[in-house]
């Protein structure tokens, strides 16, 4: 009898070894803690919370401690559940079939209709330039740097698939980072919004968008393929992806294909990289000096994008005839966070002139900033690759 | 799975060998001795049991490899290493000759009749850990390793040529960061630009002529009611500017056969209302 206890005793403390409680480390209650916030902000503030909510969830399902005895349970443990899933953010599918569905998703008639606004996303992606620079300044190398700064594009999906190929080693921090700051884009592009316009810019009326053909629609997703990848063929897993599911949309011949990879194929993906993401910020990976510099950089990318995007579009007015000025507060929306940076122009916008209605007018700049990210990733990828 | 044949061992040859070893690859002994690697460089699984490893071409069946061991049958493009530590009864992959560790040596693979010689290396005196190798696993050129690879491919990538070359000549990334963004202005100006002119070229060639230089009527217009009119000055409205677009929407007409039976019937399904 008392040998029996005696095992039951010792198995019960082998059992204890196991537990969360025995393995846990400071660094697993601080990414619980961070995990628990972001839940916070998706359900109480609405950041982002398709994001937020699987990202923030995935954190805690990352963070539970345990043993490592090679039961399959973590993330990075080969052949384990999330390691499987974790393949599509790891071998770089994801984010191009994410972008499929942005793509049977987005209406591009503003852009089609003013084109001249495709160069506001294009400024806008000075952001991942400039935070390149700064991040070979603080010891990074070039692949590192690349990856680190394509967070200014504001674009998780492209993120994720560029650093998946430079620097995979930073992927994790890269993610949580420009999920977090896209969460961000009201707090962090309002007031540099204000600070960077006159009074007199942010009540500039823009002639009202023109009724873009369906003709015009149909040939958007073709020649933007064409002259696109023809240029950076690099960028063809997105840029390929993103026009097709356009195509899908505007043909009018494809609405159950289109339906399919707007909806249950885009939340299926969404859902499965927000988690594997979260869960990718294990603390013992997570938590280093170059996961927060890349949090430090991804902010500076961001307001570097935003403040090259409003200040491209007041010199771009010096050159305009005043009917067809355009209002600078939509020069944030070059960064393409779509479409929450294309609602802070209109927020904006209507706090200074109630009847100004920006909105339709950023999206243009606001889906250019997708195709214009989606061509610097695949510049990067084509220089350093 | 493709089996032996025995003209496919023919394709098997030295790939890697490091005479002097101090303080490398160790053995399933945990000794170390002088190693071998021979690489199967055809696309298919040969079976190099009974095939003869010599240090001396007076004794080419010096070391015979045994046959049966299911080890000895190299996968397609992959390797295998033998321990030259003069113990063969350690194992199948540990032969029964040393190297000489001063001088050069010459290694011999000869087929299963001892006879026919299949390939053979003649090793430079190297400092201790380092290997001689085929630089490209089977190919004909031979190099020295620092960086040894018992068991894998001797090619092997530990830098990009391309970050390393932007690290050297772009510290700052001035040159990069202008580069990328002269790219991105470019061909977002080049599809602005096409979708500028084809905008209008396509409403040229779409205009059509007015509805009024076509259109005659008889009917006077203080006949017609005021709602019927703007439905179609709003209709012209749309087909001149062609902004209809193609409508989503599909109505499907299929006809439902359904076999009467009282159970199906309406008439049953309904409530008599109760008569006063």
């Amino acid at each position: 009898m008392s040998d029996f206890i005696r095992f039951l005793g010792e198995n019960l403390q082998e059992f204890l070894t196991y537990t969360g409680f025995a393995n846990a480390t400071s660094g697993h209650l601080v990414m619980i803690l961070i995990g628990l916030v972001f839940i916070f902000l998706a359900i109480r503030f609405e950041f982002e919370p398709m994001l937020l909510i699987p990202i923030g969830f995935g954190m805690l399902i990352g963070n539970i401690p345990f043993k490592e005895v090679g039961l399959q349970l973590g993330i990075y443990e080969q052949g384990s559940v999330l390691n499987i899933l974790y393949q599509g953010v790891m071998q770089g599918w994801y984010p191009p079939l994410i972008f499929l569905g942005i793509g049977a998703m987005t209406d591009f008639s503003a852009l089609i209709s003013n084109p001249k606004l495709m160069l506001i996303g294009a400024a806008a992606q000075i952001g991942i330039f400039g935070a390149y620079a700064i991040a070979l300044q603080m010891g990074f190398d070039p692949s590192q740097a690349a990856a680190i700064g394509i967070i200014g594009g504001a674009d998780g999906p492209t993120a994720i698939f560029l650093s998946s190929k430079l620097a995979p080693n930073l992927m994790g921090a890269i993610a949580v980072s420009a999920y977090s700051y896209m969460a961000l884009v009201p707090v962090i592009q309002a007031p540099i919004m204000r600070l960077l316009t006159t009074k007199k810019e942010r009540v500039i009326r823009m002639k009202a968008p023109r009724v873009v053909s369906s003709t015009e629609k149909i040939i958007f997703p073709i020649a933007g393929l064409l002259l696109t990848t023809f240029v950076v063929p690099s960028g063809l897993p997105l840029l390929g992806m993103l026009f097709f599911g356009n195509l899908l949309k505007e043909s009018g011949v494809t609405r159950r294909l289109a339906e399919t990879a707007r909806g249950p194929l885009i939340d299926t993906i969404t859902i499965l990289l927000g988690l594997t993401v979260g869960a990718s910020t294990q603390a013992t990976q997570f938590l280093t000096v170059d996961s927060i510099k890349i949090f430090g950089l991804g902010a500076l990318s961001f307001v570097i994008a935003t403040m090259a995007g409003i200040l491209f579009v007041k010199v771009f007015n010096l050159f305009l005839s005043k009917e067809n000025k355009i209002n600078p507060l939509i020069g944030n929306a070059g960064v393409s966070a779509v479409p929450d940076s294309a609602r802070i122009s209109q927020v904006v916008g209507l706090e200074y002139d109630p009847k100004n209605y920006l909105l339709m007018h950023a999206m243009g700049p606001n889906v250019a900033g997708v195709i214009g990210s989606a061509v610097a990733a695949g510049i990067l990828l084509g220089f350093l690759g | 799975m493709s089996t032996t044949l025995s003209a496919q061992v023919t394709r098997t040859c030295f790939n890697e060998i490091l005479v002097n070893n101090k303080t490398n690859f160790i053995d399933d002994y945990a000794q170390r001795s002088s190693w071998i690697e021979l690489f199967n460089a055809s696309f298919n699984v040969v079976d190099i049991g009974g095939c003869f490893l010599s240090n001396d071409p007076n004794n080419p069946t010096m070391y015979m490899i045994p046959k049966g061991d299911v080890l000895t049958k190299i996968q397609k493009r992959q390797h295998v290493v033998f321990f030259a530590d003069g113990h063969a009864s350690k194992g199948n992959f540990h032969l029964n000759f040393t190297l000489d560790t001063a001088g050069t040596n010459t290694l011999y693979f000869y087929n299963t009749d001892g006879k026919t010689l299949i390939d053979s290396v003649t090793i430079p005196v190297l400092e201790a850990d380092l290997s001689y190798g085929r630089l490209i696993d089977g190919e004909a050129n031979w190099g020295v390793f620092t960086r040894v690879t018992p068991s894998t491919n001797n090619l092997t990538l530990d830098s990009n040529e391309k970050v390393d070359k932007f690290a050297l000549n772009d510290p700052d990334g001035v040159g990069m960061s202008l580069s990328a963004v002269a790219v991105v202005f470019s061909v977002l100006l080049l599809l602005s630009l096409f979708f500028y002119w084809f905008a209008v070229a396509f409403r040229k060639a779409t205009t059509k002529p007015k509805m009024r230089d076509v259109v005659h009527s008889n009917i006077p217009a203080e006949g017609i009611p005021g709602e019927v009119i703007a439905a179609i000055s709003a209709a012209i409205y749309e087909m001149e500017n062609d902004v209809h677009d193609i409508e989503n929407t599909i109505i499907t007409i299929e006809r439902t056969r359904r076999t009467y039976s009282p159970w199906s019937s309406k008439i049953y399904g309904l409530r008599k209302l109760p008569r006063k």
